[in-house]
């Protein structure tokens, strides 16, 4: 049937390949947020803190907003017990040298503790992660990743060696495999313990509460979020009981992987409603023009069967079997338009990364080939096939056989 | 003949009215999309007032206390702007080098920003508005750094007074205080203040970005006690360091440029870590409005291809169908180019159809507020274009699916055809 018209066959494919590739671009993008890949690969238990708030006590309305200090990450987090484990980020952008040569080529640096290697998974190729004992002590010492080790040294045996940053030495303690920069909490080009850096120490002014910092805390288990939002706040209120003249606060919250996906941050939080109307006006309009076009072309070729349908009708075919018979043999077409489509949204995100993901990630297959993401296309293909073809088939159906028989419109 | 095209569309109104409905939703979006991708035109085509090629900012550091050549607060015999001013001068000695500039959160494409109240006193200051504005300060060489000249195209430089407390207005600040006047050797001051500081010169009007417009803004001097008071404030390794080249340089060229003078770029413990040209900086603060862009073209991309989709089966379907009366046409004389003029028209009467409602569309979005015009006002001038290119956009497209059915049909041989009748 397919082959009957083939013309036709062939625009009802692209456009259906061309709806669902649109809509799964839009659907990898969210997933390319939520997602667990390496090495953010527990993603579904984290909460993220990215908002900090030092507010005086009094009336004057001096606040500071930014992120905090390593005192509040002690007092405020490293103190849960709930959670499995709570990291502490500071990133930046600085040059990295070797200890005899300036160099000024800026990489991207994270400064943390050494929970950081609890709390995501790194895949280590030389060495081991700086230790409990590294951090405590600030002893002066450097994952790096392998890109910046070949550029660096050439090679990725470097373990030992001396890098410099802003004139002080840091010993190379482990190399890892380089991550896509879509996992924005854990990529880094060097990671450093962060009481090597006394520019990171607590500020003079607003007590000491604002800093560099944000709070990655990983729950032993999903359900924990509630007890561990509870606990933060007891925590935060003992702190801020000591505080004289300011006080800490952590705007929006404790922000959960799909807040985070759904374009939350800690100063703004978007709710599930505001997101839903958005996306879902999006994916609305992408599914609705190709359907208008397809349903189109579906009435014109059921019209053009229409003596066909009077005459199965005539031999006693009811009307919701013809209705079922023109979806089923529309299905083909959604379903072979579908998996185009499908393959085609990779090669468009890929092509389109630029301008359709922040910092033009580098993009892996386990971000974009999650189970989900199947079943979520094969949502589309199904609501594809109705939306196109229902109304058409629909009328068609209910047409009296004479009519269809008489060619009647 | 339009009689008859309405009337086949009306007689076809089955197969018509998903096609019909296609076009209206995508005309709707198609031209508001358009207006906006041609107010982010106009304003990207306006002046900027500065010229960015070959300008680099340095980052500038302090060292870390435990650093070799730390040198400690007491052993300290200079100051922090000594430290900068002396840091510039030695920049400036590189053969690379044509001009060296310090700025506090004001260098084009600056992220930062700083805003004032000032007022203009001598004159006629009735009905004129005081009120907060962008305030950037610059040293001197600024003016040559980022090429930002007169209203009449002059340099700034020769003009700008050695005496401390200068201040450099744009040319849409002074239109705002002192209408058509010139404010040129005017004064102003501050709200409460009684020192009057006097207008040296009126630069072009600034835009902030390639996409924003140009808006009211005045230029502080930093020379002598002004400049070091500001160092002093905000500290010397805030200072944005903005450098032109006499060549351009890639990134790389640039790394090993600094590498070659690393021993130049320290002065006590303020020293330059790093460089970005102010092409990158520029994208990074446009990029959100460039990444909107391209999204905005890729959907009208993908409607456009919809409706060629569209278009092109429905026709084609539609050919076949209506073969008989083809067949007829030509039986009765109609060439070739006769049938295939006649179905482009046929579309294009289809697309006309939206034109109503469209219109209602538009001035119920203008009449609700909906469409901007900040950036271009709403003329009738801009209404017509993007009306008419979204109308042209999409008549292309439409005549491009109907060329391949109108090509079947039309070269069916009449006599095959009138079977059909």
């Amino acid at each position: 049937m397919l082959k009957e018209s083939p013309l036709v066959s062939t625009i009802s494919i692209l456009g259906t390949a061309l709806s669902i590739a649109a809509i799964m671009v839009v659907i990898l993008i969210y997933q390319i947020q939520l997602a667990a890949y390496s090495p953010e690969i527990r993603r579904e238990r984290m909460l993220y803190i990215n908002a900090t708030q030092s507010q005086a006590k009094d009336s004057n309305g001096m606040r500071n907003r930014g992120s905090m200090s390593t005192e509040v990450v002690k007092e405020c987090f490293y103190a849960l017990e709930t959670p499995e484990a709570v990291t502490a980020i500071a990133s930046d952008k600085r040059p990295i040298s070797l200890p005899g040569k300036r160099l000024y080529k800026e990489y991207s640096i994270k400064s943390t503790d050494h929970y950081f290697w609890k709390v995501f998974d790194f895949h280590f190729l030389k060495g081991r992660a700086f230790s409990e004992a590294d951090f405590q002590s600030g002893i002066r010492t450097a994952v790096i990743n392998d890109r910046l080790a070949y550029e660096l040294f050439e090679t990725t045996d470097v373990v030992g060696q001396t890098v410099s940053l802003d004139f002080m030495h840091y010993t190379i303690c482990g190399v890892v495999k380089e991550v896509s920069n879509a996992a924005t909490d854990a990529y880094a080009d060097i990671w450093l313990p962060y009481t090597t850096d006394e520019n990171l120490l607590p500020v003079r002014h607003s007590e000491g509460i604002p800093g560099e910092f944000n709070v990655c805390i990983l729950a032993k288990k999903k359900g924990d979020f509630e007890a561990i939002r509870n606990e933060l706040e007891r925590r935060k209120a003992q702190y801020n009981a000591n505080k004289i003249e300011y006080e800490v606060g952590f705007l929006e919250g404790t922000l959960t992987r799909m807040d985070i996906a759904m374009g939350s941050t800690g100063f703004k939080r978007v709710k599930p409603s505001e997101f839903l109307t958005e996306t879902g006006a999006l994916l609305l309009f992408l599914l609705l023009v190709p359907a208008l076009n397809l349903s189109g072309v579906a009435q014109s070729s059921v019209q053009r069967r229409r003596s066909e349908m009077g005459v199965r009708k005539a031999f006693g075919g009811t009307n919701r079997k013809l209705l079922f018979q023109i979806l089923c043999e529309n299905l083909v077409i959604t379903c072979i338009g579908g998996i185009i489509g499908f393959a085609f949204s990779f090669l468009l995100l890929l092509a389109c990364r630029s301008f359709l993901l922040p910092n033009e990630p580098m993009l892996t297959m386990d971000m974009l080939l999650q189970p989900a993401t199947l079943l979520i296309a094969l949502l589309f293909v199904l609501l594809m096939n109705i939306s196109s073809a229902f109304f058409p088939a629909f009328r068609i159906s209910r047409q009296p056989v004479v009519d269809s028989l008489k060619e009647i419109e | 003949m339009l009689k008859q095209i309405f009337k086949i569309i009306w007689k076809q109104r089955r197969t018509n009215s998903w096609i019909f409905a296609e076009l209206l939703i995508v005309m709707g979006v198609l031209w508001f999309m358009a207006d906006q991708l041609l107010v982010d035109t106009h304003t990207y085509n306006l002046p900027l007032g500065y010229d960015i090629q070959n300008t680099w900012r340095l980052k500038l550091g302090n060292l870390n206390s435990q650093a070799p050549g730390y040198v400690l607060p007491e052993e300290k015999t200079t100051s922090e702007t000594d430290d900068l001013l002396r840091l510039m001068d030695q920049i400036r000695l590189s053969e690379e080098v044509e001009e060296v500039c310090a700025t506090y959160f004001s260098c084009p494409y600056s992220f930062g920003n700083s805003w004032t109240s000032i007022e203009p006193i001598d004159g006629d200051t009735t009905g004129l508005s005081s009120g907060s504005f962008h305030v950037r300060r610059v040293t001197p060489e600024y003016f040559t750094v980022f090429r930002v000249n007169d209203k009449q195209g002059n340099s700034i430089i020769p003009q700008l007074s050695v005496t401390e407390g200068s201040m450099v207005i744009s040319a849409d600040l002074e239109k705002k205080f002192f209408g058509a006047q010139s404010g040129k050797g005017r004064k102003l001051r501050y709200p409460g203040s009684e020192e009057e500081i006097p207008v040296v010169a009126v630069s072009e009007p600034i835009r902030n970005s390639d996409y924003e417009i140009s808006e009211p803004c005045l230029y502080t001097v930093l020379v002598g006690s002004g400049l070091r008071e500001n160092v002093d404030y905000f500290s010397a390794s805030k200072a944005e360091l903005c450098v032109r080249l006499k060549q351009e340089m890639s990134p790389e060229d640039m790394n090993r440029f600094l590498e070659s003078i690393s021993e130049r770029l320290t002065v006590n413990n303020l020293y330059v870590y790093g460089a970005k040209s102010f092409k990158d900086q520029r994208y990074d603060m446009i990029k959100t409005y460039e990444r909107k862009s391209k999204i905005k073209v890729s959907l009208m991309a993908f409607m456009l291809i919809n409706v060629f989709f569209g278009i092109i089966g429905t026709f084609w379907l539609r050919t076949q169908y209506r073969r008989g009366e083809i067949g007829l046409r030509v039986a009765v004389g109609s060439s070739k180019g006769g049938i295939y003029r006649f179905m482009n028209i046929e579309g294009v009467c289809l697309l006309i159809t939206t034109l109503l409602p469209l219109l209602f569309f538009v001035v119920g979005m203008i009449s609700a507020d909906q469409i901007a015009s900040d950036r271009l006002s709403l003329s009738l001038w801009r209404l017509v274009t993007v009306t008419i290119a979204s109308y042209l956009l999409m008549g292309g497209m439409i005549c491009l699916g109907i060329w391949l059915p109108a090509r079947k049909a039309a070269s069916l041989p009449p006599a095959e055809a009138l079977r059909y009748e």
